[in-house]
């Protein structure tokens, strides 16, 4: 036996006993991982924030949601609806939210949350003889946009939609408006009147856009204060309805407006490119980078010289802005204010939690936030904010890797961050895949993103 | 300074302190490239002239008072044989070196290993204190997955990758840097709601409180072909543990599995790869070289040696 | 006792939770003598809010009331006009969000005008706006019944 092991020293390696055994394994009874791929849609939905109002869509059933009592959503939680369905836009009002999607079957706009003011259309459960009327939708459900014969599924599909307090407004391909729910204000585009009862209707209210900006124009872009509605078109012109008491409609008045109004003021020669407006504080943006603004000022947002007016009824150019460069996105929240430049900057002014520690502040100088708060540092010198976005009480920012930053006050938890403290400062929310796009809404936020697979 | 030839091996043992910054290679232990490189700077030294051995007190020796005995005056003026190295055995001995070891490295983890030799375990014990960044280079290998996350253990599924492109890899590895930037905050010992926070935010990059959690400051891309895939990755308190099933982590959120074929550690502070010593020039020349080196490196960047400070640096 | 008037506002009349919510608030800590849903047309407003006529937000205050229907309660307790005041929190939505993050107008609110409930400010102003919601309610028998049973 020693002689052998001898001569095995001599011709041989020996290896260890742990390599014996990797060497020896059978390598053909190795299992095969199939990875389960759920869902193979380009984009994918997640919802955080105020759960209660169903706006977020993550339950399936009243009954499961009562057993397992979630008041708020805390961190990014993907919504099992994008799974199924491929999404291309969302959008959250007051309590509710919009999602556009393309089908097989030609639905194109789903809805979840409140819809005390049928703003998500007439849902009923129940039997056809006895429907009952559903104030709360806690699962995506459809919306049967009124279609007339000739049009097709393509002419149905989103082009752009915005959701406010209770109303909301859809473009389609076809440059058809449909307006839901509340008219009370005149947001819906269509004259108001008393006493209408808006729980359980089944109106939507329909609107070619010719009748808005005539047969040259066409209509990009929609975008809902609170109580108001704004149409961007093609040639830059802005056109309003709806509550103007604040000024918001910029129409020159104070008056509550059923007529969509082409608006003039400073824009009137302007090519506007970008409007925004999460409450009743308005900012426009033309396309040389200038911001224009008008509606609520009372934070001093719009002008800061000592006997400004607080209510801004036409549309005037800023001169806070001025000097700090050329301003690629803006958006309006509902004390403060927000400004991306060029360079990649953000700047915020306002009152409340604008970014810059722990001090609930107001200024009326925009002042701009680091870069290395939104991820730029020795590992990543290039990253630059691209967009930025806004709702009544919290601010958002996505870099260019599609991070998304949140701070501000941390209603029902809508910030994403695992708590329910306020964010004093850019924080990066837990998403799994870039984003896209953002819906800030009043205490729920909403993002689209593209996943890593 | 004139660079003279010394082969005294006391003036060189003098001489023999500072950072050593040597290649380690993979499947080698730490304990071993130590071992080996004690034992040739002993064998280098040894092999040196050697002093001479003691003379023995010249004490008047007890003679029959007849003081031209010749023998017995040669004897006293003979050095103590007791102290000869035929008799006392080499002068050094790897008990005689001071080491010590800066961070480990695992045992298949190849690349720059940093030691202190002499008043250099001073300094280095001053750079594991600061915990300065690492940077790896890290190969996963697609397709296979091992017990592990290693490559010397059983594989345990098998699984295709043709899905997996660069750029897939390339979004993961910045989603998860920003990830890993966020739980810094979290891992900094800072509260968050308050005004230092912010502004060790507006700073960038900050260290965490202690040193278990393994943090990752960035991670990308540098090269893919399949089924290999390389990754650069800057991290503090890592361990070849955790870099290895991270790749495993990052294989199953691109739908495939994978196994970490290669870790190599590039960049030790401002230590490179590029001055670190070869395991053919573990010898006394080199080591000298490379100590006298990296005494010019620490002269360049003396704030690798500054007391511990909350942000990070290179 | 004290009576107050609460007026809680169309939009959140709209919010079934938020509904919810401030009418557990109000069982825990109030009775409830007379309750109903009103609907605040211009006339109506411009009588109930006589004291705020030429201040810039007045049109906008009274628009907004007209936007909807209102739910109107009259509730009783000790001290209760602070005490719902003091539930209700600062009328400004953007400043109580920060300074009394757990009030209702700071949960419910959703800008300065939209500030979920009304309250009445002073015993005088409390009578006076019940006198014009609830013009049939028999405030003499109230406080007559209340002292019998004291």
């Amino acid at each position: 036996m020693l002689k052998s092991a001898r001569i095995g020293l001599g011709i041989r390696w020996y290896t260890a006993k742990a390599k014996r055994s990797v060497l020896a394994q059978d390598q053909s009874k190795v299992k095969e991982y199939t990875p389960k791929v759920t869902d193979n849609h380009e984009h994918r939905v997640y919802v955080w924030g105020f759960q209660e109002t169903g706006a977020l869509g993550l339950q399936t059933s009243v009954k499961k949601a009562k057993e397992r009592y979630t008041e708020m959503v805390h961190h990014p939680t993907r919504l099992q609806f994008s799974n199924n369905n491929e999404i291309t836009d969302v959008t959250a009002g007051y309590g509710f939210t919009a999602y556009a999607v393309q089908r097989d079957d030609g639905e194109t706009l789903f809805g979840s949350g409140l819809n005390t003011d049928s703003q998500l259309g007439f849902q009923v459960k129940g039997n056809a003889k006895d429907p009952s009327n559903l104030d709360v939708i806690i699962y995506p459900t459809a919306i049967k946009l009124p279609r007339r014969q000739e049009e097709t599924d393509e002419d149905m599909q989103v082009k752009s939609m915005s959701a406010g307090r209770a109303h909301l407004v859809v473009v389609t391909k076809n440059g058809t408006v449909f307006t839901l729910g509340n008219n009370s204000y005149g947001q819906c585009g269509r004259s108001i009147i008393e006493d209408e009862r808006y729980s359980g209707s089944a109106l939507i209210h329909r609107i070619p856009q010719e009748d808005i900006c005539g047969k040259e124009d066409e209509i990009t872009h929609v975008e809902c204060g609170q109580d108001h509605t704004m149409f961007l078109t093609k040639n830059g012109r802005i056109y309003t309805c709806g509550w103007g008491a604040d000024g918001q409609t910029g129409q020159g008045n104070y008056h509550t407006a059923g007529q969509i109004t082409l608006i003039g003021g400073d824009i009137a020669k302007e090519k506007i490119v970008r409007v925004t407006c999460s409450s009743d504080c308005v900012l426009a943006l033309n396309e040389a980078g200038d911001v224009f603004g008008w509606g609520n000022s009372e934070y001093g947002q719009l002008d800061d010289s000592e006997h400004a007016e607080t209510q801004i009824n036409t549309p005037r150019a800023l001169k806070l802005t001025k000097g700090i460069g050329r301003i690629k996105d803006v958006a309006a929240g509902g004390s403060f204010c927000m400004a991306l430049t060029d360079e990649g900057l953000v700047y915020t002014w306002g009152f409340g939690i604008l970014g810059f520690g722990p001090f609930v502040e107001q200024t009326s100088r925009p002042q701009h936030l680091l870069p290395p708060l939104f991820g730029r540092n020795d590992f990543s010198n290039a990253t630059t904010v691209v967009s930025i976005g806004c709702g009544v009480f919290h601010m958002g920012a996505v870099n260019s890797d599609g991070d998304l930053f949140m701070w501000g006050k941390n209603r029902f938890g809508h910030l994403g961050l695992g708590h329910k403290k306020d964010q004093f400062f850019p924080f990066k929310a837990a998403i799994n895949g870039k984003v896209s796009k953002v819906a800030f809404g009043v205490d729920h936020t909403i993002a689209l993103c593209k996943p890593y697979f | 300074m004139v660079l003279t030839k010394v082969y005294d091996a006391a003036t060189v043992f003098r001489h023999l302190n500072g950072i050593l910054n040597v290649y380690k290679p993979a499947g080698m232990k730490v304990k071993h490239v130590r071992n080996a490189i004690l034992s040739n700077i002993c064998k280098g030294l040894n092999s040196l002239e050697q002093r001479e051995p003691r003379e023995l007190p010249k004490s008047p020796l007890l003679g029959t008072g007849t003081a031209g005995d010749d023998v017995l005056h040669k004897i006293a003026s003979n050095p103590d044989l007791s102290d000869h190295i035929l008799s006392a055995g080499p002068h050094y001995t790897p008990s005689d070196v001071r080491f010590s070891t800066v961070a480990p490295l695992g045992d298949h983890t190849s690349g720059v290993l940093l030691f202190g030799i002499n008043k250099g375990t001073g300094q280095a014990s001053c750079i594991k204190g600061n915990r300065p960044v690492r940077v790896y280079h890290i190969t996963g290998r697609m397709g296979t997955a091992t017990e592990n996350h290693l490559p010397d253990t059983h594989i345990t599924v098998r699984s295709n990758f043709r899905h997996v492109s660069a750029e897939r890899i390339s979004g993961l590895a910045s989603s998860m840097q920003a990830s890993h930037q966020r739980k810094m905050y979290e891992l900094c010992g800072v509260d968050l709601q308050t005004q230092a926070a912010y502004e060790l935010a507006c700073k960038g990059l900050i260290r965490p409180a202690d040193n278990n959690h393994p943090v990752i400051y960035g991670i990308n891309l540098i090269h893919f072909e399949r089924p290999h895939f390389t990754l650069e990755l800057h991290a503090i308190n890592e361990t070849e543990e955790y870099l290895a099933a991270l790749v495993h982590d990052m294989a199953l959120e691109l739908r495939t599995v994978a196994h970490c074929a290669q870790i190599r550690c590039v960049r030790h502070s401002h230590f490179d790869i590029r001055d670190s010593l070869l395991r053919h020039g573990w010898n006394l020349p080199g080591i000298m070289k490379n100590l006298r080196r990296h005494r010019d490196l620490l002269r360049e960047h003396p704030q690798m040696m500054h007391p511990r400070q909350i942000n990070l640096q290179a | 006792m004290e009576i107050t008037l609460a007026l809680i506002k169309p939009h959140v009349l709209r919010n079934t939770y938020a509904m919810q919510q401030i009418r557990a608030l109000i069982a825990q800590n109030f009775t409830v003598l007379d309750q109903k849903e009103v609907h605040i047309t211009k006339e109506l407003s411009a009588k109930f809010y006589a004291e705020h006529r030429g201040k810039f937000f007045y049109h906008r205050l009274t628009s907004f009331m007209n936007s909807g229907p209102c739910y109107a309660l009259i509730l009783q307790s000790e001290a209760c006009i602070k005490k719902w005041r003091g539930l209700l929190g600062p009328t400004k939505v953007f400043r109580a969000v920060y300074s009394d993050p757990d009030c209702i107008r700071a949960l419910y609110g959703l800008s300065d005008t939209r500030n979920a409930c009304h309250g009445s400010d002073s015993e005088e102003s409390a009578m006076r706006e019940i006198g014009i919601l609830f013009p049939e309610f028999k405030l003499d028998a109230v406080s007559r019944e209340v002292k019998k049973k004291t």
